[in-house]
């Protein structure tokens, strides 16, 4: 006997990314799901955002790693309250899921923030598939991974609203054409702004801080 | 291995479609889009690990890849990309819509009851 579903596989996941976006519209908080391969730069990279914004948000973190807490202990020298998700303590999930993140989200004071930050677990398949609530997906790569990265996770880099291109301080020393890297995230994304630069060095930070303060403001400022 | 995640979803879905008696699930049938991260292979293990002493271990697992269609903001032409380079076949533009291959569906699971009053017109 065949029973019919036609049920979307993930549909629990998307229900409860559903609720967290309507609770942060409400309360006004724009959230950004930071996504890299491991290695590429991600806590660095925050710790300058916040340090950066700090006097102008307040901001929250949620920090997914798998086994160890050294991501969250290194955001936590911002002096902005972290959020540590351990997923499991011999190497569990690969991604954070929406559940995952409601949780997280309800250990922090809400009503005292209007920027929440999640750094996702290191990896460039899993959390594609995965909706958080987020406002806007952010995918990192670093320029010593290959310019070949976009087209070998295209999910990743379609369904990301921003794409920062990170070490690039290191150009001089690698074999590497950064043109091409664009070109081919531009292939998969063509629309997706690219944000070139070295969180180590400070150069072209400028460029991503506008436009993530212009992108939470416009959030942050709307009638709901 | 988000796969197992998305294993554990498909077995959850396939439970709550389950008749209240004890049933046999022989079949679970998914539509599986080419811009998914799903790798069928993996996913198949995954499944068979988990449906390990319940209703369906040793299902079949019948997956169909369903092709990456977009359609053309510009000139309206429908296409289906064969890699992951999202510009126009037809017209070279870059403003596309996917209209399928992002799909991840249980389209059907099929059981064998106990009951043979049951399925007798069943298979």
């Amino acid at each position: 006997m065949e029973i019919k579903v036609v049920r979307k596989v993930l549909s629990v996941n998307d229900a409860i990314a559903s609720e967290i976006k309507k609770a942060l519209k409400a309360k006004r908080i724009f959230m950004i799901n930071v996504m890299s391969s491991p290695g590429s730069g991600k806590t660095t990279l925050l710790s300058k955002t916040i340090n950066a914004l700090k006097k102008d948000f307040q901001i929250g973190v949620v920090v997914g790693d798998i086994c160890t807490t050294r991501d969250s202990e290194r955001l936590s020298e911002t002096g902005v309250p972290v959020v540590q998700i351990n997923t499991e303590p011999f190497g569990g999930d690969c991604h954070l899921a929406a559940n995952v993140i409601q949780e997280a989200l309800s250990q922090l004071e809400l009503s005292r923030l209007n920027l929440v930050i999640i750094e996702n677990v290191g990896n460039l398949v899993c959390p594609a598939e995965f909706d958080v609530g987020e406002d806007k997906k952010i995918v990192m790569l670093s320029l010593p991974e290959g310019d070949d990265k976009p087209l070998k996770y295209p999910l990743m880099f379609r369904v990301s609203n921003a794409a920062i291109i990170n070490k690039i301080d290191l150009a001089p020393h690698l074999e590497i054409d950064k043109a091409q890297f664009v070109k081919n995230i531009k292939k998969v994304n063509p629309e997706i702004p690219v944000f070139e630069l070295s969180a180590k060095t400070g150069q072209g930070m400028d460029a991503w801080l506008n436009w993530l303060k212009k992108e939470a403001e416009t959030k942050i400022s709307s009638q709901s | 291995m988000h796969e197992m995640s998305i294993a554990m979803d498909v077995l959850q879905i396939v439970s709550e479609h389950l008749p209240a008696h004890p049933v046999k699930v022989t079949r679970i049938r998914l539509k599986v889009g080419k811009l998914t991260a799903v790798v069928p292979d993996n996913f198949r293990f995954c499944m068979e690990a988990i449906a390990k002493d319940g209703p369906a271990e040793g299902a079949e697992i019948v997956i169909e890849e369903a092709p990456l269609l977009v359609e053309c903001e510009s000139c309206g032409a429908q296409s289906e990309l064969r890699e992951p380079v999202f510009i126009c076949p037809n017209c070279e533009s870059t403003s596309l819509n996917v209209v399928s291959g992002r799909d991840l569906f249980i389209e059907s699971i099929e059981i064998e009851d106990g009951n043979p009053e049951e399925c007798a017109d069943g298979n």
